[in-house]
């Protein structure tokens, strides 16, 4: 392993959000002592089903190495947390979260994180935060049912809103965290350019759905998602990746459509006021190990972001890969800096919105 | 030796009369625990309402001033209220029929209510996601008598036919309890002495399971408990002289 030695503050902190060398000469990703945390615990949260799985899977030699009881809780709450956090009692460890939280509540829920305790020399570019690790890469992505679509299936998102030509149920997330690749693939529909977007016209996105609200299901949790696919309760299913995998593996006849397929990554984070925080710090640095990354992306179909990371999968899986430069070619970036910075109005508009309004 | 152990049954004794005399000290631990983790908690909470994060009624005016709030906090009393109807129509048959019964069909009645209740709560949620659903087995049903599909998961009723069963042992078994405690024979009685049926039932058990606070504290004597049963049926007959009799060498009037 290539390993530099450098001083200075200001460099390394540009090192943080480069992502470039590692400079400690401290943690290893996926590295941890013998023995070094037995007799802890540690409470890692994720988002369940078939992905809190494999992320339990890939911590497994982490676990046994270290000693550490190792519990699994969720899905990731936000007001659980801030519950916790407020209340001086915090319960969770480590937190998976999606793309926007740990950039939202840097510092007041998310501890701001130090990086002499991870390794994170080999994540790629631009993925992390000043509180917040990649836990892997993967994508949103629009499937149907093929059963109920046989001669003219749909091709984009302006299809999920158009019910006269594509008529059934439609499924999309509608937990209390907000996206703001539904806000946007909405404004599309509308005819929005997509360079006079933002500032975005939250309101008239979510009139989007309104419209077909009839046929619209919300999905609270990925594997409810996953259930709504495999029973055939909705044709059409925004869905994150794995999971729309783990439901055609299942025998869902589903598609996915990869054309503007969301490009979207999970966090990892230590809540402000956690116990033991250099046993969170552990685990992290373990996750993002290469073999970590490599056992949780044969499990998942998800991205690995371990650059070095060589996972062996199956056919099946390796067509739900998001990774490979023709589906990175076709993939849409959502306005990750501007959905932060607005984060607060986005929730307001989203409550209203899954409340019935 | 002996000389000690005395001593200790009758220090032991003198506590447990002291508990038959004061029975409420053997709610202290209970209440503790009670006031610990339920009381203290919602206390802080009522306090930080006005308190965090300003002092004022910040928190009401943002609470009352958006309508969603109304709406979330309406169709949660209107669901509890439905659920709590439809517990009572369920569980009070239900709990009656326990009362009455032999003791092997009690015993499954009991099981009935009591093994969903152990199952896991995910598990049955789950199970009734598989019953509810648009393609689950109602609605495969419904379709193949060639009706149209009902709206049963994500509404109300959904909610409430999924509530009830949940909430349902905690209905059946208070109901039970209550009802296990009253003589069955004042049923009897009360026929015997000219009551129909329904009438022996419903002023016999309304009154007393519906509403246990209501019901009598005092006669734990059955005897006397029968007799006036006995009179109030005899009066609701209009048999009066049947009352007449029973009160002839009572101290009662009719």
């Amino acid at each position: 392993m290539k390993r530099t030695y450098l001083a200075g503050g200001s460099f390394a902190f540009a090192l943080i959000y480069g992502g470039m060398v590692a400079a400690q000469d401290g943690p290893v990703a996926g590295e941890v002592e013998e023995d070094s945390l037995a007799g802890e615990t540690l409470t890692f949260v994720s988002y369940g089903g078939i992905y809190q799985d494999g992320q339990i899977k890939s911590l497994q030699p982490f676990v046994e190495k270290s000693g550490v009881e190792l519990y699994s809780d969720g899905p990731t709450s936000l007001a659980k947390l801030q519950a916790q956090v407020e209340s001086g009692n915090v319960m969770w460890d480590v937190i998976d979260t999606g793309d926007f939280l740990p950039y939202v509540h840097c510092g007041t829920l998310f501890q701001k994180l130090d990086f002499s305790k991870i390794d994170i020399s080999n994540i790629p570019e631009g993925q992390v935060g000043e509180c917040s690790v990649p836990a892997m890469n993967y994508g949103v992505v629009l499937t149907y049912n093929k059963d109920a679509y046989p001669d003219n299936p749909p091709d984009g998102w302006e299809d999920f809103f158009d019910t006269e030509n594509y008529p059934g149920t439609r499924a999309m997330p509608g937990y209390p965290e907000p996206n703001g690749y539904i806000i946007e693939v909405a404004l599309l529909k509308a005819g929005v350019e997509k360079d006079e977007m933002f500032p975005a016209d939250v309101d008239l996105a979510l009139d989007q759905y309104r419209e077909i609200r009839d046929n619209l299901i919300l999905w609270q949790t990925g594997a409810e998602s996953q259930q709504i696919m495999e029973s055939g309760e909705a044709d059409m299913v925004i869905a994150w990746s794995g999971r729309a995998r783990a439901a055609v593996e299942n025998g869902a006849n589903f598609e996915p459509i990869w054309n503007d397929w969301i490009v979207v990554m999970d966090q990892l984070t230590i809540p402000v006021g956690v116990e033991n925080p250099d046993a969170a710090y552990a685990l992290i640095n373990a996750a993002i190990g290469k073999e970590a990354q490599e056992t949780l992306t044969e499990e998942t179909s998800y991205s690995p972001i371990h650059v070095d990371a060589e996972p062996q999968v199956d056919e099946m899986t390796a067509q739900w890969l998001t990774n490979t430069p023709e589906r990175l070619e076709q993939g849409y970036l959502q306005n990750v800096p501007y959905w932060v910075e607005n984060y607060e109005a986005l929730s307001e508009k989203w409550a209203e919105f899954i409340a019935g309004y | 030796m002996d000389n000690s152990q005395g001593q200790t049954d009758s220090r032991m004794s003198s506590s447990w009369s002291r508990f038959r005399r004061q029975p409420f000290l053997l709610t202290v631990p209970a209440l503790t625990l009670v006031v610990l983790v339920m009381a203290v908690p919602l206390i802080t909470i009522m306090i930080r309402s006005f308190t965090d994060p300003v002092l004022g009624f910040g928190n009401y005016t943002w609470f009352f001033g958006h309508q969603l709030n109304l709406t979330v906090l309406s169709r949660t009393f209107s669901i509890s209220l439905w659920v709590t109807v439809s517990c009572v129509v369920f569980a009070y048959p239900y709990a009656f029929a326990m009362s009455v019964a032999g003791p092997r069909t009690r015993l499954l009645l009991v099981l009935c209510v009591l093994v969903p209740f152990w199952v896991s709560g995910v598990v049955r949620t789950l199970a009734w996601v598989i019953i509810l659903q648009d393609s689950g087995v109602i609605n495969q049903a419904v379709t193949w008598l060639g009706f149209e599909k009902l709206a049963l998961i994500r509404t109300k009723l959904g909610v409430t036919i999924g509530m009830t069963q949940v909430l349902l042992p905690f209905m059946v078994m208070p109901l039970f309890a209550v009802m296990r405690g009253i003589d069955l024979r004042l049923i009897q009685a009360a026929k015997s002495l000219g009551s129909t049926p329904i009438k022996a039932f419903s002023s016999r058990s309304t009154f007393r399971c519906l509403c246990p606070a209501c019901s009598p504290v005092r006669p734990s004597c059955s005897s006397w408990r029968l007799a006036s049963i006995s009179r109030r049926f005899c009066l609701a007959g209009r048999r009066a002289r049947c009352c007449r009799r029973w009160c002839s060498n009572r101290s009662c009037r009719c």
